[in-house]
């Protein structure tokens, strides 16, 4: 595996995971030597996003072919949706890392439609067995879950990534911070 | 539904439907109109057991769309992480956002 996919990835040769969350965990502390390492970690690797790129291009790929099999018009149907809705969600200028974001919420909604979908279809069978229903049941909630989950990372990442003001008064200097409309 | 015989010979095709709570069976014909509808009714039997293991089967397809979308999700959840630390919120900004909000 290549550095910029071990750290898109979020683990190393060793210590799959353990590492990078050590050091973002230390860096969250204050602790500037592992802010550096990040740093220079993330320097490395210019090429993270082109990783990161291909992994987005591969969810949506995943999820449209899925759903519409190897139908053109409900595929196109599908991507045409799907552009509608990153549009939306992105709104206008949005940074590499909200539109990555963007389509992290877009896959996943995707995700989350096809499994309730297909729950409700396997619900309207006559003799549906426990076994299956459970199975269909735990996709609909994991893809829920995943979801909320994007959803979040994005209102987090707008909230908190808001540029700041700095006002030199006296030479004091004065600090505001900038808040975000809220929609 | 399907064939039945007379019993001074020849076979006609009759439906079986429901009426009222109660099954009910019903006249077709003979000949070509009874075996185009024996024909139409094995289709639709064969297109509804088709869906029928579909929906019951765990498609690979499913899986490999979940396991894309988890890696997106891996893959971003470290790219925000790192902006947070790396970016412009240093983690005593984030306290005080937090404590003004």
């Amino acid at each position: 595996m290549t550095e910029s996919k071990a750290l898109a990835k979020g683990s190393s040769k060793d210590n799959p995971g353990r590492e990078l969350d050590a050091l973002f965990t230390r860096a969250n502390e204050g602790d500037r030597r592992a802010t550096e390492k990040l740093r220079q970690a993330f320097d490395r690797n210019p090429g993270l996003w082109d990783v990161v790129g291909d992994v987005a291009y591969q969810a949506e790929a995943s999820t449209v072919s899925m759903l519409a099999g190897r139908n053109e018009v409900v595929e196109d149907a599908i991507r045409r949706k799907l552009k509608g809705l990153k549009q939306e969600l992105a709104g206008e200028s949005p940074s590499p890392l909200e539109r990555l974001l963007v389509d992290r919420v877009a896959a996943c909604w995707l995700l989350l439609a096809h499994a309730e979908n297909k729950y409700a279809e396997v619900m309207k069978e006559r003799s549906v067995s426990f076994d299956l229903s459970e199975y269909h049941q735990r996709r609909c909630d994991r893809a829920q879950r995943r979801y909320l989950a994007a959803i979040k990372a994005l209102a987090q990442v707008r909230r908190l990534l808001v540029p700041m003001v700095q006002v030199n008064i006296a030479e004091r200097q004065h600090i505001a911070q900038v808040v975000a409309p809220t929609t | 539904m399907g064939w039945e015989t007379r019993s001074r010979g020849g076979r006609y095709y009759t439906r079986s439907r429901r009426e009222g709570g109660r099954v009910v069976r019903e006249y077709v014909g003979t000949g070509l109109i009874a075996e185009l509808a024996a024909a139409q009714d094995a289709a639709e039997r064969a297109e509804r057991r088709a869906k029928r293991e579909a929906l019951r089967s765990r498609g690979d397809d499913d899986d490999e769309a979940e396991a894309a979308v988890d890696d997106l999700c891996r893959v971003t959840g470290v790219l925000v992480r790192a902006s947070l630390v790396l970016g412009r919120l240093s983690p005593a900004r984030q306290r005080g956002m937090e404590e003004a909000s």
